[in-house]
């Protein structure tokens, strides 16, 4: 061996990993999960197609097909709830559509979230469970749903799903009203009424408890002001009304 | 090319059929540096973009198999089923399989990005050493040796190295001609049929490194690059989805139903 050649051969060989078993069989999955996924996209918007034709058959036959190669394809597991929900030729099962509104709404989807706290609340495929319905209602409304946020209101208000928790109430009702839902401005006129001196004396209390409740100080102080301002308007509205 | 000038004897036929073959040989040799330079750019970016990959996504795949062992566990401690147990098992042997591939050497390969004096060299260096231009068996087996080493300082992004291989390459004795047409015309044809031979060789194995899962997969990668998205980054986020499907599931078992 020359001495160039003894130089060359110590050069550091980099790791030809091609052959490696472990790490090609990561790839393997990488590249079957993506080729599920991509043919699982082709059987939505072929579902889609024949939904957009009214030929129902036809998209539950492309969704079934799309969701057993991608078991988590948000969209589809949303529609196929929304297929089953809606009644299409006969073809309505809420308990299917409550099945596929579950994963849907496990995967974070705001609408099946609500959609699911929907069906627990009446028992739409499900049996009526108030505590498992303020579950999703509550995850809904921490995600901004303006009907689960009135609703999940109403269910502190009642005491119904959780412990009545007046506070709790006046927070999710008023994150509704903010957003417009009349239902709730009409709840939150309702509790104040019931409540002539709505609880004045528990706010240092609250404040000691808030750990419980879930809430900043400064997120529930914001909430009072409003509630403050709203209730001031609706005697003031009340008072026009009397004149 | 090679302009001749000044008085030039007439050839006779072997002279020339010689000179016509030298020519193409010449050609053939250039045309094979280039095929293994094609060659070895493609298993090099092959080898960083598996690196890449199992930084991105395998790790991703490898704490979804965590999970997945520890919901076994879990799930075989409430049954205690020899079925729940063989389960867990089985599922925290994918686990550990995951996890060391997620990590093995393979992941730490960086990004390759050849220079252009780094493709120079090894053009240089393959035309130079390549074991097909070989004239007896003991010169093959010293270039096969040579040309495995040009291949790795190429992979290796190392450009001295490939200096360093060219500049032990000038005292080589492979220069020497043989004597006499006859001899010169034979080893010539020898040196086209196997370069030829070796052409064929390397686009076979470009054919079969393109089928498999990696390359497929950078293939689809370099695709969506050019479209203004990231494959990896899509992949990452399904398998991410999963990942917090089933911390839900391992959380469930672990502290029972939920209420708000």
């Amino acid at each position: 061996m020359s001495e160039s050649e003894k130089q060359t051969a110590l050069i550091p060989l980099q790791h030809i990993a091609l052959t490696k078993v472990g790490a090609k069989s990561l790839v393997a999955r990488g590249h079957v999960d993506l080729s599920n996924n991509e043919e699982a996209e082709a059987w939505f918007n072929k579902g889609m197609a024949s939904y957009r034709q009214q030929r129902y058959d036809d998209v539950l036959h492309c969704f079934q097909h799309g969701i057993q190669l991608n078991p988590n394809h948000p969209l589809l597991l949303h529609n196929l709830g929304s297929l089953y929900y809606e009644d299409h030729c006969g073809m309505k099962d809420n308990v299917e559509a409550a099945k596929w509104f579950r994963k849907s709404a496990e995967q974070g989807c705001i609408d099946c979230q609500a959609q699911l706290g929907l069906c627990y609340s009446y028992g739409i495929g499900v049996l009526e469970d108030h505590v498992e319905a303020a579950v999703w209602w509550k995850k809904a409304a921490e995600q901004g749903h303006r009907g689960a946020q009135s609703v999940l209101g109403s269910f502190y208000d009642k005491g119904k799903g959780a412990p009545q928790d007046y506070w709790q109430a006046v927070f999710w009702y008023l994150k509704a009203a903010e957003q417009g839902d009349k239902e709730a401005k009409a709840d939150l006129t309702k509790m104040q009424m019931r409540n002539a001196e709505p609880h004045n004396n528990s706010l240092q209390k609250w404040m000691s408890e808030q750990q419980y409740s879930g809430f900043s100080p400064g997120e529930f102080k914001q909430a009072l002001t409003e509630f403050k301002q709203l209730q001031a308007k609706a005697v003031e509205e009340a008072e026009q009304a009397d004149e | 090319m090679v302009i001749k000038t000044g008085l030039v004897p007439r050839l006779t036929p072997e002279e020339e059929e010689l000179a016509a073959k030298r020519e193409e040989l010449a050609r053939l040799e250039a045309q094979l540096a280039e095929q293994e330079l094609l060659l070895a750019s493609l298993k090099a970016e092959l080898v960083a973009f598996e690196g890449l990959y199992l930084r991105r996504v395998g790790v991703l795949y490898a704490e979804l198999d965590e999970l997945n062992a520890r919901l076994a566990e879990l799930r075989a401690e409430q049954a205690g089923t020899p079925e729940a147990k063989a389960e867990a098992a089985e599922a925290r042997t994918q686990a550990d399989e995951s996890y060391s591939s997620a990590h093995c050497e393979a992941a730490e390969v960086q990004p390759f990005t050849p220079s252009p004096e780094l493709k120079k060299l090894y053009r240089e260096a393959a035309k130079r050493v390549h074991p097909d231009i070989a004239t007896d068996e003991k010169d093959r087996a010293r270039r096969e040796r040579l040309m495995k080493e040009v291949n790795a300082a190429y992979s290796a992004g190392d450009e001295d190295a490939l200096r360093r291989i060219l500049a032990g390459l000038d005292s080589s004795p492979d220069t020497v001609q043989g004597s006499g047409i006859g001899a010169d015309l034979i080893r010539v044809l020898r040196q086209l049929k196997q370069i030829r031979d070796r052409i064929a060789a390397i686009e076979l194995e470009i054919a079969n490194l393109s089928e498999t899962d990696l390359a497929k997969l950078k293939a689809k990668a370099d695709i969506a690059a050019t479209e203004g998205h990231d494959l990896l980054e899509e992949m990452e986020a399904s398998i991410k989805v999963r990942v917090i499907l089933i911390k839900h599931k391992v959380e469930e078992k672990s502290t029972g139903g939920a209420s708000i």
